[in-house]
Parts: structure tokens; C-alpha cells; sequence
């Protein structure tokens, strides 16, 4: 059931990364890509779409929503690097505080089945109060906020074009907010064109898509390069950063070290990477994954048996990887 | 949206319907929460209580999600309510809940602390449920259930800060209770307000079952901790007749 209009995917103030594409769109608003599955996202009926989209971007765009007026999501989430950090391993908040783990990339959540590098959260509207409130990122009071909110100028007629009253609520705030982000949609890269016979790939590009799929996809499966699973990739823990990933939330010995599979999508764009930011480039990633003697003792067997890549399978790969930046 | 004429005819039947329900029996149920340490009303935070373990505490707040609530007759079960309600034990206007109820004879009340393990999952919610009342754990998902917090002081270690949070909705650590609340006398619902006082012992929460040591397990603040010590809310509510 869903319609073709001009699908709303990024504000045109963001960078060129993802850009405004036409899509079908779902009843949600949510583009669907063609090959992409359908979203797992849903908008809360009596809203209305475009203008809770609208009323999330300025959310997000907004330092409002800090403790001290000073951090926006953005200042974490840069558009210009998918939504991700670019140059800073761990995520710094209000008054500088460091946080314990790498800004990810945001991209094709409204397919993603939970949220954060250990999946500690369920739901992408309920995502956006931890860092809201959480103390190293912008650690707001909830009612100072409601407050800032209905005595600012803009707002109450933001909220109520968006859901048809101007009462400023915390649910309201984070479905604006899930909305917004809800519509990150990464599906133009030269792979996508190329899967859809668009575009051609270059011989090194296509013997890379054939290792990754040999190599990679079990974890990061096309065409949203990730299983919405979790997995341990081999990394030793980090002993200045005590992690152990998944097993916080099942407190499950077997998911000690694990964590979410990331997407790989504008992979070129999102560096430094893993959770914890210890890889600067890619051919660290790749150096990692062909180093089966150097693998910690959790690693998945579909990363054990990687084996030592030749450094011309290593480049093919990356070539391939630099064909998932969005036009 | 539009009500077309076939609807508005159905709206009637149903008003109408409720309407003589009401008049052939229903009554209204008032459930409210009285908070006590050793059969004395619970002073917050002045009065310094000495739990069987030793430890002197205070209590500063006692909050909770009671939900699932049913009135149990000799044959018949009726559901009162499917919503949430949050109580907060220290506040007045927030320590009671006001239902319909069909006309009978009860002898127990069941009702649940937590949140319905679905609502956890799901988007965020009005009313009861806006995280706003500082009942949800930001950093992962899902409801606080209840929140016990005070201070506690021993012979051993000087006055600190207590918060007793019990929440988790998925296996193995799913924290919600059932509290079943018999009556000694039934309860009579009719024409007027039925009123029904439900005792809360928080003296039971620290003394039952060999007591609880408060002064070493300050901090419990995830489901994992809370496993063990959510079933002590059992142990807390009796009707006061
Ligand atoms: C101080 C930096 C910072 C700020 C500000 C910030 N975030 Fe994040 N964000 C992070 C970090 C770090 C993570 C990963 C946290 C983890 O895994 O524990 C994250 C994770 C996320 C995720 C989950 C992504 C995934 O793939 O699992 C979403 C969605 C998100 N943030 C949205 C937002 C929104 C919306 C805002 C503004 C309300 C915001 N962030 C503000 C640093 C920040
Ligand atoms: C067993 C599943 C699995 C396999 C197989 C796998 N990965 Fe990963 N990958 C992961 C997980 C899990 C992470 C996140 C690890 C962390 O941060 O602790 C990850 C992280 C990454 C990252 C960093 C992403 C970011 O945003 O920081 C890159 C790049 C990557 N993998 C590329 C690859 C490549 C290339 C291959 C094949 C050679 C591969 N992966 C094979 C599970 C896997």
C-alpha cells in the first residue's frame, strides 16, 4: 500500500551525502527503496507527516534540547558524515564530558531492530531520550525542558502543525524527533545503481563485492549491510575502556564482547570506527579481519575463517566498501 | 474523521447500553494506598526507622505502577482497569485509583506492580507512561516499576543515599508481581463509592523473609539487580479493614 510522491529523505541544509531521492513511500512517510525490506518503523496514528518530520529536523538541529543550550544531536551526528563523527573515537557531550563509545552513523533505521552498539534499546522514538537525558551527552532535566520549549517562540505552532494541538509533551518531542531521523534513508550509492543495472562497477569494485560477499555479507547481509544481529568481530577488549556489548543487556555469557552488527553504508565517510573508535582507516578494518592469529577468543567462526587476505583482496574490498557512499 | 449516520446510530445503542449498566449495576471502586512502617502511617523522610538487620532509614519516595487490576468474586473475575497508574505514595492527590465496577459481592483484589511487558517495547506514551515522571531508564529500554529511596545509616557506615529501582519485562529477569489482596470481610460494590484501603508495609520490604540488607545492596538500579529483590513487594500489601 504505498504511493509514489517525492519522498522526503534529508533536509536540503544537510550535505550532499544523502540527498533528496524519489521513492515509493510507505503510509508512514518511511521511503521504500526498491530491494529494501519493509520498514520495521511506524509513526503514531493523528500526526501529520510532513510537519512531524519538520518539527523533528529542527529538534535535532537544535542545542535546545542540552542542559546548557550548547549541544544539538548534530553536534554528534554530522550530515556530512552519515549522521556519524568524523575524527573523534569516543562522543563528547555538554561540558566536554567524554563519552564510552563511538558516534555511529545514522542511516536506514527505520529497518534497524534496535538501537545503540549493545541494542540496549527497543524502540527508535524512545532512542533519542538517552541522549537527551544522559549526563555525557546533553543531560536535560525533562520538565526544564518541556518548559523551554512551550515559552519558545517557535514551537508551540510547530507542535501544533505537527499534531494538531500546541501542547508540548515528552512523547511528542521524542516522535518528532524518531520521525526525523526515521527518514535518513541511504539507498543511492553506485552499488544500489549498480544492483538495479544502472551503473556499472569497475573490475577491482566487482572482485570485491565477490569477497565481501564470501567474507562479510553473513554479518553485514545487503542490501542494508547488517543482519540487525549482533556478533563479535574478533576485537580484543579494550582494556582502558572496559566494554562487554551485549552481554549489559541479556546478561548472557555467550553475548560477553558482542555487539550490533553496523551498517557499512558511507563507510568512507564515518571513520573512525567500531564502537570504541580504534580503527582510523579502512585498511586497519581490513588488516584486523585478515589477522586470524590476532583475533580475540569470542570472534565469531564466520570471522575465524576470514583467513589472511592477500593485500590485493584487502583493496579490492575497500574498493568495493567505497561504492556504498551515497551520491 | 467524518461519523456518518450508521455510526452515530451504533454510538447511541453503545451509550445507551452504558447508560442502563450503570443504573442496573455498576458501582465505582476507589482503590487507594497507605503507605505504613510496623502498623504506623509512613513519615517521609523526618522519621528514622530501624530495620530488623539494624540499619536506620528514612524513606523519601515510594513510587509504583500498579496495572492489571481485578476484583475476584466466590465465581467471577472482573477486570477493572487496563490502564497503568502511577503512585507516588508521598504525594496525596497521587495515591489513589477511581473505577467502575459491575454490582457484586468480592473477596480479593489482584493487581499487578510493573508495566505490561508489550508496553516496554513500544513507543513512548501519555499520561501515566510519559517518561517524563522519571519511571524509565533512559539507557536501555523499558519501564521502572518501582522506586524505593531513603537513606540508611549503620553503626558501621554513615548516613547515605539508598534507591531501591526494580524494573524488567523480558526473561530472566522479568520483575513484575502479582499482589493478590484477600478480604477478610467482602467487599460490597453498589450504588455509592466503594472504598478500599490497601496497606502498604514498606517495614515488609526490609524485614520479610530474613530481612533485606539495605546498608550492602544500596544501588539497586537495573533488572538484573532487581531479580531477587522485586518479590519482596509481595510481602507488602494487605487490605486494611
Ligand atoms: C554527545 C554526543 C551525542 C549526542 C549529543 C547525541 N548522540 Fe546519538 N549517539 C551518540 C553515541 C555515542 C551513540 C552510541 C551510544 C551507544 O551505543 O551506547 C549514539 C547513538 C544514537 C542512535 C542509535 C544509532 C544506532 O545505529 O544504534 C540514534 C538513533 C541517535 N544516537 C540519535 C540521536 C538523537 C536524535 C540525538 C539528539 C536528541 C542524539 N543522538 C544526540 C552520541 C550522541
Ligand atoms: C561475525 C559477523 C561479522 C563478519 C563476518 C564481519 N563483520 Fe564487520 N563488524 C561486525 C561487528 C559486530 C562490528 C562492530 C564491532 C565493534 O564495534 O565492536 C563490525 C564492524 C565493522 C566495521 C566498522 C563499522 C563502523 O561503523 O565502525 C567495518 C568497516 C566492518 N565491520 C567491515 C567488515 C568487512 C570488510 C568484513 C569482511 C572482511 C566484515 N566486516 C566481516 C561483524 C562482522
Amino acid at each position: 500500500m504505498s504511493r509514489t510522491i517525492f519522498a522526503f529523505v534529508l533536509a536540503a541544509t544537510l550535505a550532499a551525502a544523502m540527498v533528496r531521492q524519489e521513492y515509493p513511500v510507505s503510509d508512514d512517510g518511511i521511503p521504500q527503496p526498491p530491494g529494501f525490506p519493509a520498514p520495521v518503523y511506524r509513526i503514531t496514528s493523528g500526526t501529520n507527516n510532513a510537519a512531524l518530520a519538520a518539527l523533528g529536523e529542527r529538534l535535532f538541529e537544535d542545542p535546545i534540547l542540552s542542559a546548557d543550550s550548547t549541544i544539538s544531536c548534530e553536534t554528534c551526528h554530522q550530515p556530512f558524515a552519515a549522521f556519524a563523527h568524523v575524527d573523534h573515537a569516543l562522543s563528547h557531550g555538554v561540558e566536554g564530558r567524554i563519552g564510552r563509545r563511538n558516534v555511529p552513523s545514522l542511516q536506514n533505521l527505520a529497518w534497524q531492530t534496535s538501537f545503540m552498539w549493545d541494542g540496549a534499546i527497543a524502540n527508535l522514538d524512545m532512542q533519542s531520550l538517552s541522549p537527551i537525558t544522559g549526563h555525557d551527552e546533553m543531560a536535560s532535566n525533562l520538565d526544564t525542558l518541556i518548559h523551554k520549549l512551550s515559552t519558545n517562540a517557535a514551537y508551540p505552532r510547530l507542535f501544533r502543525e505537527a499534531f494538531g494541538t500546541d501542547t508540548i509533551t515528552v512523547p511528542r518531542v521524542l516522535r518528532a524527533v524518531g520521525r526525523f531521523v526515521a527518514g535518513f534513508v541511504s539507498a543511492n550509492a553506485r552499488y544500489d545503481r549498480y544492483i538495479a543495472g544502472k551503473d556499472t562497477l569497475a573490475e577491482n569494485e566487482l572482485r570485491g563485492l565477490q569477497l565481501f560477499r564470501a567474507h562479510c555479507a553473513s554479518c553485514h547481509a545487503e542490501p542494508l549491510f547488517t543482519n540487525n544481529g549482533f556478533a563479535s568481530n574478533g576485537l580484543r577488549p579494550n582494556a582502558a575502556l572496559p566494554d562487554s556489548g551485549r552481554y549489559l543487556v541479556t546478561h548472557n555469557q555467550q553475548d560477553l564482547f558482542r555487539f550490533r552488527v553496523p551498517t557499512l553504508r558511507n563507510i568512507t565517510r564515518t571513520h573512525p570506527y567500531m564502537h570504541d573508535g580504534r580503527f582510523k582507516k579502512l585498511r586497519d578494518v581490513l588488516a584486523h579481519y585478515a589477522s586470524p592469529q590476532a583475533l580475540d577468543g569470542h570472534a565469531d567462526a564466520s570471522v575465524r575463517s576470514i583467513g589472511p587476505l592477500s593485500d590485493v583482496d584487502r583493496k579490492d574490498i575497500i574498493a568495493f566498501l567505497m561504492t556504498l557512499e551515497d551520491q | 474523521m467524518r461519523c456518518d449516520s450508521v455510526r452515530a446510530a451504533a454510538c447511541q445503542v453503545l451509550l445507551l447500553a452504558l447508560l442502563t449498566g450503570v443504573c442496573s449495576g455498576q458501582g465505582t471502586v476507589q482503590v487507594s494506598f497507605a503507605p505504613s512502617f510496623r502498623g504506623a502511617a509512613l513519615e517521609f523522610d523526618t522519621t528514622v526507622y530501624r530495620t530488623t538487620r539494624g540499619a536506620d532509614v528514612t524513606v523519601s519516595m515510594l513510587k509504583f505502577y500498579v496495572s492489571n487490576l481485578e476484583l475476584r468474586g466466590r465465581s467471577d473475575t472482573v477486570r477493572l482497569a487496563g490502564e497503568h497508574f502511577l503512585m507516588d505514595l508521598s504525594d496525596p492527590d497521587r495515591m489513589a485509583v477511581s473505577m467502575r465496577a459491575p454490582s457484586g459481592t468480592y473477596n480479593a483484589l489482584r493487581f499487578t506492580i510493573g508495566v505490561d511487558s508489550s508496553l516496554n517495547e513500544s513507543g513512548p506514551r501519555e499520561g501515566a507512561l510519559d517518561p517524563r515522571h522519571g519511571m524509565y531508564w533512559t539507557w536501555a529500554t523499558g519501564y521502572i516499576f518501582s522506586k524505593i529511596e531513603g537513606t540508611v545509616t549503620t553503626p558501621q557506615l554513615s548516613r547515605r543515599m539508598f534507591e531501591i529501582h526494580i524494573g524488567g519485562f523480558k526473561a530472566p529477569c522479568q520483575n513484575t508481581v502479582t499482589i493478590d489482596v484477600p478480604f477478610t470481610h467482602p467487599v460490597k460494590v453498589a450504588d455509592q463509592q466503594m472504598d478500599i484501603v490497601i496497606d502498604v508495609a514498606v517495614d515488609a520490604f526490609f524485614d520479610a523473609d530474613g530481612g533485606f540488607d539495605i546498608a550492602a545492596r544500596p544501588s539497586v538500579t537495573d533488572a538484573r539487580q532487581a531479580v531477587d529483590v522485586a518479590p519482596r513487594w509481595r510481602k507488602m500489601f494487605r487490605a486494611n479493614e
